[in-house]
């Protein structure tokens, strides 16, 4: 059992490694795009930089590594490390920011637009 | 490049974890069963992880729109989905290998919460761009199309015989 384990233990590490390099790899030599990842769409189809969804990447990133570095110090092994709930409503306040400015582009602009 | 040598390399692998088991399992024969199915499984999902990740590399697989929006930016949600996923999945191996012996962790509600916002945020999202598909609509390239002739005069009659 003991050489099953260790088995699984290498193929799960091969598998995770693989998917995760090469989804790296290509994000890295540009055959996956991050091209206007942080551009919102204008009404009148122009591309712009939008805060909103800059402060959703650096949430995501800081929630991301926080969590992994709590998962690397973690001294139980039987469950996964849980987040604050403080953490996770800021992450929702960010989502709903990020949410409210394409609705607000998306269908408040082009009314207003139309209006004048 | 065919991968014809897969399901060789899967038999072999077969017969040997067989072997393995005949030869050094003690005990009654149904822990030799689990122990022959945990091998065969073992193989299986590694193979099937392994003819993913060959094609993904080789391109049968396209990722280049993995993160792609209807107007062929990249999406915020779907990278935040795709962090998440990563980050969460590398956490669940680290934690399951720091046990001795291994044993799969709970979840936390924490972390069903997190991941239950990302993907709200990735469908709520796609929600406003179908509500609004002008506003998301990929330029479209310029035709290229024949000129109706100019009008002018008729052509002239034939000439009589």
């Amino acid at each position: 059992m003991d050489l099953l384990t260790r088995l699984a233990v290498i193929e799960g590490a091969v598998l995770l490694a693989g998917f995760f390099g090469l989804v790296l790899y290509k994000i890295v030599v540009g055959e996956i795009s991050l091209a206007g990842l942080l551009d919102a769409k204008l009404p009148d189809g122009q591309q712009a930089f939008s805060p909103a969804r800059l402060q959703l990447l650096i949430f995501t990133v800081a929630v991301a590594a926080h969590y992994l570095h709590a998962a690397y110090v973690s001294p139980q092994h039987d469950t996964l490390p849980g987040l604050p709930q403080g953490v996770i409503a800021a992450l929702a306040g960010s989502q709903a920011v990020y949410l409210g400015g394409k609705a607000l582009s998306t269908f408040l602009k082009p009314l207003l637009k139309k209006s004048r | 490049v065919k991968a014809n040598w897969i399901p060789l390399v899967s038999l072999v692998l077969a017969l040997l974890a067989v072997l393995i088991v005949f030869f050094n399992v003690p005990g009654d024969p149904l822990d030799r069963l689990k122990i022959v199915i945990g091998y065969v499984i073992l193989i299986l999902i590694f193979f099937f992880g392994l003819i993913v990740l060959i094609n993904m590399a080789s391109g049968k697989i396209d990722l280049t729109q993995l993160l792609a929006e209807g107007d062929g930016g990249a999406s915020l949600s779907r990278f935040q989905l795709l962090i998440f996923t990563f980050v969460i999945s590398l956490s669940l191996f680290m934690i399951i290998v720091a046990a001795k012996p291994p044993v799969f962790p709970a979840i936390p509600t924490e972390i069903l919460t997190l991941l239950g916002i990302s993907a709200s945020t990735y469908a709520v999202s796609k929600g406003i761009q179908a509500s609004n598909p002008e506003a998301t609509k990929k330029k479209a390239p310029p035709t290229h199309t024949a000129a109706p002739p100019p009008a002018g005069p008729p052509p002239p009659p034939p000439p009589a015989a």
